[in-house]
């Protein structure tokens, strides 16, 4: 007895199988078996070496293979500019002005760090203290100058400030404050 | 375990240590001996030869990767069919492909009313009509449960312990799937052949 009778023995209780279903399971049983695609083994072996993700024949492999380089290629294209700063939001073009432009905007930043002149940088409050300390005493120094004449204009306004405006890092003056002047201050 | 089965364990013990050493020409060897036995176990199952092409590489590189897990006293076979028996599920899950076994049996309850009545009629009509492509249509009209133990059992002739192994359903469950996929599979083809 084979081992495909001793199957048939033991599913069937002993008994022995009607012939229909007898045939059904022989002809299940000689099923042939489709060749495997003849490079299957080669695939396999290099996938295992790589790890890479399955591999098919013909045209899809070769772009398979090359995807990640045209990815990373197209990523390096397309950030150079960024990188090199040309789609900047509006940087160079805010380096080229001049300080004095800046100034007008954002006395504050340029004023205490001029070595970087671009609105929004951060500045440490005490850097902005000491900045309005040196600029009290300024002007101090500059009232005492015309201390017995007609204060000019610039020197009213100066002392026309609010103590609490100076050294909270932003500029509170509703005159050079353009959102300010703006509404009417 | 006949001389055979020992014989071959020990081979196949024997490249896969060659393997786990590093030796790449081992591991062909069996994807050389096996790849043809898991590329058929998955296109029997799905009909599907591109699927059959991409799981049996998956599948290989998943026993590549877990060979040092592998014990190497017991056969190869049912442990890379175990793995693919898996990852075919996995993918037939994938596409929605797997209904429940209970939902199956309340939408087909010939599986309970088992009709084994023959004439001489049917089974020379069975003998002579059946061919191996008709075969091949009624056990993929089966549940994927019952397509795989009944392959398993009689294209690959694997024992209860080894179709348990594979699937791992119980020795019990094995038997009830065995007797409802032959029953079914009975129903497709007298079905296919008196339409």
């Amino acid at each position: 007895m084979n081992r495909f009778d001793d199957f048939l023995n033991e599913d069937f209780d002993g008994e022995t199988p009607d012939t229909e279903s007898r045939i059904l399971l022989e002809k299940l049983r000689d099923l042939e078996d489709a060749p495997p695609p003849a490079d299957l083994t080669d695939r396999i072996m290099r996938r295992v070496q790589a790890g890479k993700p399955p591999e098919k024949s013909g045209v899809i492999p070769v772009f398979r293979r090359w995807a990640p380089v045209a990815a990373a290629v197209i990523l390096i294209l397309g950030a150079t500019p960024v990188l090199l700063g040309q789609f900047g939001p509006d940087q160079p073009e805010l380096a080229e002005r001049l300080p004095e432009q800046n100034a007008a905007e954002d006395p504050v930043t340029v004023a205490v760090a001029p070595e970087n002149p671009l609105p929004g940088t951060y500045v440490p409050p005490e850097k902005v203290a000491a900045y309005f300390e040196q600029w009290d005493a300024d002007l101090v120094n500059e009232m005492e100058t015309y201390a017995g004449q007609a204060p000019d204009e610039t020197t009213a306004l100066m002392a026309a400030l609010p103590e609490d405006s100076l050294g909270y890092g932003y500029y509170e003056s509703p005159y050079e404050d353009p959102l300010s002047a703006l509404v009417g201050f | 375990m006949t001389v055979t089965a020992n014989t071959t364990i020990s081979r196949d013990a024997e490249r896969i240590l060659r393997t786990i050493a590093g030796e790449e020409k081992a591991f062909r060897e069996l994807v050389d001996e096996y790849g043809g036995l898991v590329y058929n176990f998955i296109f029997k199952m799905t009909r599907n030869p591109e699927m059959a092409d991409d799981l049996t590489q998956e599948i290989f590189v998943k026993a590549y990767r877990k060979l040092d897990s592998f014990d190497r006293t017991r056969p190869f076979r049912p442990w890379l069919l175990r793995i693919a028996s898996n990852t075919t599920f996995s993918e037939l899950r994938r596409r929605n492909k797997v209904v429940s076994i209970s939902t199956l049996e309340e939408e087909n309850p010939v599986f309970e009313v088992q009709d084994t009545s023959e004439t001489a009629d049917t089974a020379r009509i069975v003998e002579e009509r059946l061919s191996s492509r008709l075969v091949l249509d009624a056990i993929s009209a089966l549940d994927p449960r019952y397509r795989q133990v009944l392959l398993l059992r009689y294209r690959e002739q694997l024992s209860y312990e080894e179709i348990a192994e594979v699937t791992g359903a119980p020795l019990n469950t094995i038997r009830t799937w065995l007797r409802r996929g032959r029953e079914a599979l009975r129903q497709q083809v007298r079905g296919l052949l008196d339409p």
